[in-house]
């Protein structure tokens, strides 16, 4: 029932009834009636859980990729990957939109959320398994991305056990299956409350972090891979259509515009190693162009242009190839996420002549376009570390970056951001201010920082000098610090034995 | 691991260990580069970077992190979520941190112990209802109504958000604060007092409508009516126990002035928490009689934001078509000025801004805003100069000024058929304190919500002429007698006094005991007493005219001067002194 159904049906309840009934769905989940709801929601899930056990089958057996070094082929796979996901997203929206826009019991609906939700945490993981399908068809690393893949794809459909079982097929090492496993079998938990709707951003957020730390885990594991294969990967791969000096090979079309996290392959960068781009956003594609040396048929995204990258160092000098037709100004990502902070913006700009709303909405065009680009540079802008680029008010990619970071429930963006030397700088510039006038009035940031500002309020009203009980406070972490270090001495040789060649 | 440090100097490492000359405390406080630095005398350079990264990340990063982790677990005065949330955030350290990013980091740890920084669960939970609140706002159609299921849905969520956060400022509850702080607070507790007793005072009637917003009755009827007859059904919500204040505000919240940024713009006084003169919500608290003072808070509160934001909405759409950018800050305020000086809430001139005169003014006038709002009625908003040059100050100009029309008009007309009806119950000398009343009996009724003394006090204090003579005069409400305020006979009123009682007459309750016990007696001569001073405190202006009203003999009948006093029209009874 909507709140607005409550409100009207609300005859007899005490007062501030809805509040409490409010404050009641913001605080955390009551232990005691966990076990009601989820044997409430069997019946409803039963389908659900179905087509869940088949999705993990699957993924679990599904043959590693045969082992090539076409690039185009390679990349296609990860297309397909992004494509398909990309599109399950979009079905499992339309599904929560229509029950949250129809009269439907709140169970119906919990499950609609779980499962849009659970499309946004596949959207997450689809920064690692799009590459990694890609990364799946060359020798070597290519085993370790069937691993990663298949992990990751037990993930997205959630289950501890399956998530176990699919840990113990990664071909890596048992020290780092072990690190993995813990994390793995978390982001199942999570993931099978989110599909249980059970969980909100918040999981999603939790489930980020995680997959973080996995990453850097199987990133140490991919280096000593690389190490191993380094002599057998000829230093000049073919891939196809880099000979060719006319036309350009279609895969430059996808290379991005600023350097984004790399896999290198290889111990020391090597200038025509492959290297493996992370999911990657080509700002404006030209259509699809058949290179005279391309051996297969053009690859041509339909819905977007965000695609894995797969180039050379050599290549980087190499500017994207102007297309004849249409020009494909989104990308997916852009498509999913982009687009709703640009029509974040614009919406609140209908009418707002003195603005001159027209030079917003370029600006909302240019904010967007940046962080589907390039997010981590947008959120150094945002938080003041980086300049932003000539045209784009830099305060215009704070609010754009604060929209993002709500529509993903990127806690720790927005905590950041409330600290940020231009949120603090914006409240007193000029002409500036306008562009911080397109803040939502429920703004968590503006939220965050007036709720600081009020209990630094309070404390001051205690009699507590907050600055210089700032100074006294870092002087004890560092005096701890600086014990912790010290009683930390005896492990300083058996670190030096580690690092010992021949150890 | 790609990289191995050569024998040798992992011998010459473990040297400079054991002599001394690598010291871990000194290390730690290094900054990476100077590390590196270090490390090149005893490994060498091209080993120096490769030591330092790998000492970073295998044994500093996890010395620092134990290190803050024991000044989490040692600090005292915070909560176990409090230090729960510290730890989490010192385990999320996933580098050794610049100097500069240390500052900060380990500020924002200190500033979280002492209480200030908003905890990662509380940024999630604000975060989750602030993405619900932008969702529920996408989903309301351009072309939906005001009050449509949509926009209440939105609204509702919204209101509750600020109240939510003000509940982790530490603002909600009663008192405005947490009870620890109260307390340790003396001048919160004048704060609290003058509150409470402004509030009691003024519950138990319906007055808004006759009183602060009677200026739009006789301006723009239709806009007061519905307002009106909400009141009522805002009292029996709350009578029955529903929180009637809650859809008022999502309505405003939710109005398409409020999404577009209008109302902010022109500063519309529509997202406050309460009217002055129900400064505090403790009597609600009081058993039975707080449920009569809850319903007499929500219609009035009811009352003036359904008022202002119909009044604004009208206003805006108004000027816009006179050329006035409503967006624009400095001429949508002087739109707002004028909206909410219409309904009772004036600004600028003597209405505090800082928060020490507020609480000045909280505690020594009753309502500051409501006479800064007839002042600016009666004076067309200083002839326009009180607002920003520009098209606004000519709309404002031409609004004001009609609407005084309509004031003096429709309050000449109640009058002129008053004194028809009541022959001798109206006067129209306006140095008397009876002008703008309809008497009967002893018992003034004032149809002009609280404007005519300020035309009163106008009148004394310039000159003006009696029986051909140019003076100060002042006319006797009692008697009808004419006093020459220059005068000059021993004990007889000058100007400076009738702007003193004017003054004082406007005293918050609190206020007004120290004045009359100043004076030795309260209004009327009636001895000071501790009983007294309490029923002038705790007591009802609709218990008070009550009283007086059944104490005098000449007074107005009783139920319909009741049925006037609840609805605003002030009922003062009083005779002449014997």
């Amino acid at each position: 029932m909507s709140l607005y159904a409550q409100y009207q049906k609300e005859t007899k309840t005490s007062n501030g009834g809805l509040y409490a009934q409010y404050q009641a769905s913001i605080a955390p989940p009551d232990p005691s009636s966990f076990g009601q709801i989820v044997k409430n929601t069997v019946s409803d899930l039963g389908s659900f859980a179905a087509q869940t056990g088949k999705d993990i089958w699957g993924a679990l057996t599904t043959k590693p990729a045969p082992k090539s070094l076409d690039m185009q082929k390679s990349l296609k796979v990860g297309w397909d990957t992004i494509s398909a996901t990309v599109q399950d997203t979009s079905e499992r929206f339309q599904k929560l939109s229509t029950a949250l826009t129809t009269p439907v019991g709140g169970l119906k609906k919990a499950v609609a959320t779980g499962e849009a939700l659970m499309g946004v945490v596949n959207n997450l993981f689809l920064g690692i398994t799009a590459p990694m399908k890609a990364a799946a068809s060359i020798p070597v690393v290519g085993y370790v991305a069937d691993g990663v893949n298949n992990l990751f794809s037990a993930l997205g459909v959630g289950g501890a056990d399956v998530v176990s079982k699919a840990v113990d097929g990664l071909p890596m090492s048992q020290q780092t299956r072990d690190t993995i496993r813990p994390l793995a079998q978390e982001i199942g938990a999570l993931t099978a409350q989110i599909a249980a709707g059970k969980l909100g951003n918040d999981g999603v957020v939790k489930i980020k972090a995680k997959s973080k730390e996995i990453l850097d885990t199987i990133n140490s594991e991919l280096q000593v891979a690389k190490t191993t294969v380094q002599g057998r990967i000829p230093k000049d791969i073919k891939v196809s259509g880099e000979s060719v000096a006319q036309p350009v090979s279609f895969y430059n079309k996808y290379q991005a515009e600023q350097a984004l996290p790399i896999i290198q392959m290889g111990v020391k960068p090597k200038e025509t190693l492959p290297t493996i781009q992370i999911g990657e956003t080509s700002p404006r594609v030209a259509p699809p162009v058949v290179p005279e040396s391309a051996p297969t048929a053009p690859i041509a995204p339909v819905i977007g242009e965000i695609a894995p990258v797969v180039k050379t160092r050599a290549t980087q000098a190499i500017k994207p190839i102007e297309g004849t037709g249409e020009v494909k100004t989104r990308g997916v990502a852009e498509s999913i996420e982009a687009t709703a902070i640009e029509k974040g913006i614009v919406d609140t700009l209908g009418d707002l002549p003195q603005y001159k709303a027209v030079n917003f909405k370029e600006q909302a065009t240019l904010v967007s376009d940046l962080i589907s680009k390039d997010p981590e540079g947008a959120r150094a802008i945002a938080l003041g570390d980086k300049p932003a680029p000539n045209g784009v008010i830099p305060e215009m990619v704070a609010v754009g970056v604060e929209k993002q970071a709500i529509k993903v429930g990127d806690v720790q963006t927005l905590i950041d951001l409330t600290n940020s030397k231009l949120t603090v700088a914006g409240t007193t510039m000029g002409q500036r201010i306008a562009a911080y006038g397109q803040r939502d009035v429920a703004s968590p940031i503006g939220a965050i920082q007036d709720i600081q500002t009020a209990r630094a309020a309070t404390i001051k009203t205690r009699g507590v000098d907050v600055p210089k009980e700032v100074v006294k406070e870092t002087a004890n972490m560092k005096r701890e610090v600086v014990e912790a270090v010290k009683k930390s001495r005896p492990k300083w040789e058996d670190f030096i034995k580690e690092i010992t060649c021949g150890y | 691991m790609s990289f191995c440090l050569p024998k040798e100097f992992s011998e010459k490492f473990t040297l400079a260990l054991k002599r001394g000359e690598i010291v871990p405390e000194k290390l730690a406080s290094m900054s990476s580069e100077e590390r590196s630095t270090f490390f090149s005398d005893i490994v060498g350079k091209d080993n120096a970077f490769d030591v330092n990264a790998l000492f970073e990340s295998k044994l500093l990063l996890k010395d620092y992190k134990t290190g803050l982790v024991s000044w989490a677990k040692k600090v005292s005065g915070i909560t176990e979520t409090a230090r729960k949330d510290l730890i989490s955030k010192i385990e999320r350290l996933k580098k050794v941190l610049s100097a500069s990013e240390e500052r900060t980091f380990l500020a924002d740890l200190a500033e979280q112990k002492l209480g200030t920084k908003v905890t990662f669960e509380e940024a999630t939970t604000i975060t989750r209802l602030s993405s619900e609140i932008a969702k529920s706002r996408e989903a309301i159609p351009e072309s939906s109504p005001i009050r449509s299921k949509e926009r209440l849905e939105y609204g509702v969520r919204a209101v509750l958000f600020k109240e939510y956060i003000d509940g982790l400022k530490g603002k909600a509850g009663v008192l405005g604060m947490p009870l620890k702080d109260w307390i340790k607070q003396p001048s919160a507790w004048f704060d609290t007092l003058a509150g409470t007793t402004k509030s009691i005072v003024a519950s138990l009637d319906n007055s808004f409508v006759g009183r602060q917003g009677i200026k739009l009755l006789y301006t723009h009827p239709t806009i007061w009516m519905r307002a009106f007859l909400k009141t009522w059904s805002d009292i029996g919500k709350e009578l029955i126990g529903i929180d009637a204040s809650l859809a008022v505000k999502a309505d405003v919240a939710s109005r398409p002035n409020a999404l577009n940024g209008k109302y902010e713009a022109g500063k519309y006084d529509l997202g406050i928490k309460s009217e002055e003169a129900f400064p505090t919500s403790i009597p609600s608290k009081i058993p039975i009689l707080g449920r009569l003072y809850k319903a007499s808070e929500a219609a009035y509160n009811g009352a003036a934001l359904r008022m202002r934001s119909d009044y604004a909405d009208y206003l805006i759409a108004k000027a816009e078509k006179f050329g006035v950018d409503t967006l624009n800050k400095a001429q949508a305020e002087g739109i707002g000025k004028l909206t909410n000086s219409m309904t009772g809430r004036g600004s600028g001139g003597i209405v505090p801004v800082t928060e020490g005169a507020s609480r000045f003014v909280n505690i020594a006038i009753f309502s500051i805003k409501f006479f800064k709002s007839n002042f600016d009625t009666l004076t067309g908003h200083r002839l326009g100069f009180g607002v920003e040059k520009g098209v606004a100050r000519d709309f404002v100009r031409k609004e004001a000024a009609t609407n005084l029309a309509k004031i003096i008009g429709t309050t000449a007309i109640i009058l002129y058929t008053a004194e028809n009806l009541w022959p001798g119950s109206v006067e129209t000398d306006p140095r008397s304190a009876d002008f703008g009343k309809i008497k009967i009996g002893a018992t003034r009724f004032d149809i002009t919500g609280g404007m005519g003394s300020l035309v009163v006090l106008a009148s004394r204090i310039v000159p003006t002429v009696h029986n051909g003579k140019l003076s100060f005069w002042s006319k006797s409400s009692t008697s009808g007698k004419y006093t020459d305020l220059l005068a000059g006979k021993y004990g007889q009123m000058n100007v400076l006094d009738v702007i003193e009682n004017f003054v004082e007459g406007k005293a918050s309750p609190l206020s007004g005991i120290l004045r009359d016990v100043w004076k030795g007696e309260h209004f009327g001569g009636e001895k000071v007493t501790p009983t007294s001073i309490a029923q002038n405190l705790l007591t009802p202006i609709s218990i008070q005219t009550f009283q007086d009203l059944q104490n005098n003999r000449n007074a107005a009948p009783l139920i319909s001067s009741m049925i006037l006093e609840g609805l605003g029209i002030s009922a003062n009874t009083y005779s002449p002194k014997r």
